[in-house]
């Protein structure tokens, strides 16, 4: 039964959540044998942010890999692992040697499929460096350098947090972000080593000297981005007090509390109840500073390593209760003491090599319209999803959402006649066409069933759900 | 001697709060051994974004997440109806809001973060059917402000 009906070959960069949704749904909602996607995924490893950037005391978030295992398994999905789309390192420093890319031109990519959906996500931190002094000081960190560290990110395996400093952490930013840096500096190490938490983090954790945590934002609590799980997480955390923000900051934000969106209600109920533990009683605290922004890490005398943090005093302008009020500097400015710090103000995207004029910094993503690359030229095919495509904020049901958005965008068009039909070849014509030049082990998935059996198996030798290879060579060691 | 036949018996209470009689369809059901023993069938309609009405009879004790998912009904549940996602977010019919227990902070958590929250919204995984909920009915709603309902055609 011979089949005149257009194809359509889809590529989908990016392995997390963003990628596998999108993959998803397209497979889903096509007709029958009319649709292949391809997935490159620049590790050995898939699964993204879902891997290395849940934390490990969250496991019940990483469900979602069951479905992802489910997509893997449609014949018309090809996981391409090991391969990095991109012509040229992106402009980041690896932080390691663990680590070494596959580049293959995105060029390249554009010739063999009808459409292109690009969900790589963000891959670093928004750049303070020019109003903040010290980052380069032994004991900062960025927050999502430490994330990777414990999540056994290769890139991220040489960090070497030195939690041993001292009894005082900052860690700068109201995200869920901060919070999980928070949280695992705070929990008992012990709550932690049934997870997929790597051993060398284990180890580095168990000589943890931190006490005391301060929580520091640059708005008020009306403005901050955490959620109220992570905040409950923190208040009933074994042993660990919360010390409250004063009455005469909280009052002025109170007063109005009918006003305030249901999400914010809530979060004042949670800071107002506090800790589980007594204060008086608690080893180790916790506390949320609001309305600092950070200047500068200091040293102490004669050395480079951090022992304070600068911060000026900031006042809201404007409507107090209002998510996109903005703060001024009052002049004042606040010390705190600092033995270790963490910088967790958001991250970075970044545009592939070529897709610059479609690149907006200002909003931190790739200019689109529902998903569909737009205002720049040559832009047929290219689709997005995720974090490149609405900026690097979102859990991973919003991630869904978007990602189904994609999907619906990418099958219209193909509906319309506008991609597809062009005979393309996929993966077999980036192949040819690579010819010599790919020399290296692409990663298929039932490779990466391999690596997952292998690193489950490592696990249960030492009472763990998992032990992560973190390097990339250690990783295809168990395909040779 | 046995068949696999299943009787349907249809038979009309009074509901003593509500003074309003309610239906409940009751299987009984002739097992293999010779038993007869009697599953209650709870009838839930599901509202999907379309404004299609599906009429479901489940078993008391499910959960509304997997209740649809056997029925193909367009909700995904991303954490695997572990109370960990909001996208098993359903909207409930007010007359029957207060009928299920009330949320547990954990659920109150993940329904902070559903887009287009209600005052009688929950997790559709941590919904479980008891006979008082007999004739529930659910709303599926809209996933984001883009999604079209065209999007959600089954083809």
């Amino acid at each position: 039964m011979s089949n005149q009906r257009a194809k359509l070959r889809v590529a989908v960069v990016g392995s997390g959540p963003a990628g596998f949704y999108t993959a998803y749904r397209i497979l889903e909602k096509a007709p029958s044998g009319i649709v292949t996607v391809d997935m490159y995924e620049k590790l050995p490893v898939p699964y993204g942010l879902a891997r290395f950037g849940v934390a490990p005391d969250h496991p019940e978030v990483k469900n979602c890999e069951e479905k992802f295992e489910e997509v893997a398994q449609s014949p018309y999905f090809t996981f391409i692992g090991n391969t990095m789309v991109g012509a040229q390192p992106l402009a980041v420093p690896s932080h390691s040697q663990s680590f070494q890319p596959n580049h293959v031109p995105l060029s390249i990519l554009r010739q063999h499929y009808d459409a292109i959906v690009l969900s790589y996500g963000a891959d670093s931190d928004k750049d303070l460096s020019s109003s903040v002094k010290g980052l380069e000081l032994a004991g900062v960190y960025s927050a999502r350098a430490f994330v990777g560290w414990y999540n056994g990110h290769p890139e991220f395996q040489d960090l070497d947090p030195d939690v041993m400093a001292g009894e005082e952490a900052v860690v700068v930013g109201h995200g869920n972000v901060a919070l999980d840096v928070a949280r695992i500096l705070l929990t008992d190490v012990d709550a932690l080593r049934k997870t997929d938490i790597t051993e060398a983090a284990i180890a580095k954790l168990s000589e943890n000297k931190v006490k005391r945590v301060r929580i520091v934002g640059r708005r008020g609590p009306t403005q901050a981005s955490f959620t109220n799980k992570e905040v409950r997480e923190l208040m009933t955390l074994n042993g660990v007090g919360f010390i409250p923000p004063e009455a005469e900051f909280m009052s002025p934000f109170l007063e109005n509390g009918s006003k305030l969106g249901r999400p914010t209600k809530r979060l004042f109920q949670l800071l107002q109840r506090g800790s589980t533990a007594s204060v008086a009683d608690a080893i180790k605290h916790f506390s949320f500073d609001f309305l600092l922004s950070p200047t500068s890490f200091v040293p102490s005398e004669g050395s480079s390593h951090v022992a304070r943090a600068k911060f000026d005093v900031m006042q809201l302008q404007g409507d107090i209760l209002s998510k996109d009020t903005r703060v001024k500097s009052t002049g004042d400015f606040k010390e705190l003491p600092c033995n270790v710090g963490f910088m967790s103000v958001g991250y970075k995207t970044h545009p592939l090599a070529g897709l610059e004029d479609v690149y907006n910094d200002g909003a931190n993503h790739l200019n689109n319209e529902g998903g569909k690359v737009c205002a720049g030229i040559n832009v047929k095919g290219l689709y997005v999803a995720g974090w490149i495509k609405r900026g690097p904020a979102g859990v991973i049901a919003e991630t869904m959402y978007d990602s189904f958005e994609t999907a619906s965008v990418v099958l219209s068009d193909f509906e319309d006649g506008e991609i597809g039909g062009k005979s393309c070849d996929g993966w077999e014509g980036v192949k040819a066409e690579l010819g010599d030049k790919l020399d290296w082990k692409v990663v298929s998935w039932s490779d990466w069933q391999r690596i997952d059996k292998a690193e489950k198996e490592r696990g249960s030798k030492i009472g763990k759900e998992r032990e992560k290879f973190t390097n990339q060579k250690d990783m295809l060691a168990v395909l040779e | 001697m046995c068949y696999a036949d299943v009787l349907t018996v249809i038979f009309t209470t009074r509901n003593l709060v509500k003074s309003m009689s309610s239906h409940i369809v009751a299987l009984i059901v002739c097992r293999p051994e010779g038993l007869m023993t009697c599953d209650l069938r709870i009838h839930v309609t599901f509202i999907t974004r379309e404004g299609d009405q599906v009429h479901i009879d489940a078993a008391e004790g499910d959960n509304l997440l997997d209740i649809a998912q056997a029925h193909d009904l367009d909700m995904e549940g991303a954490c695997g109806g572990s109370c960990a996602c909001s996208t098993c977010h359903v909207i409930v019919d007010p007359e029957f809001y207060d009928l299920i227990p009330e949320p547990d902070d954990d659920e109150n958590d993940m329904l902070d973060l559903a887009f287009g929250l209600t005052e009688t919204s929950r997790l559709g995984c941590q919904v479980k059917l008891t006979k008082e909920l007999d004739g529930l009915r659910v709303a599926l709603p809209q996933m984001t402000r883009n999604l079209q309902a065209k999007d959600f055609e089954k083809r």
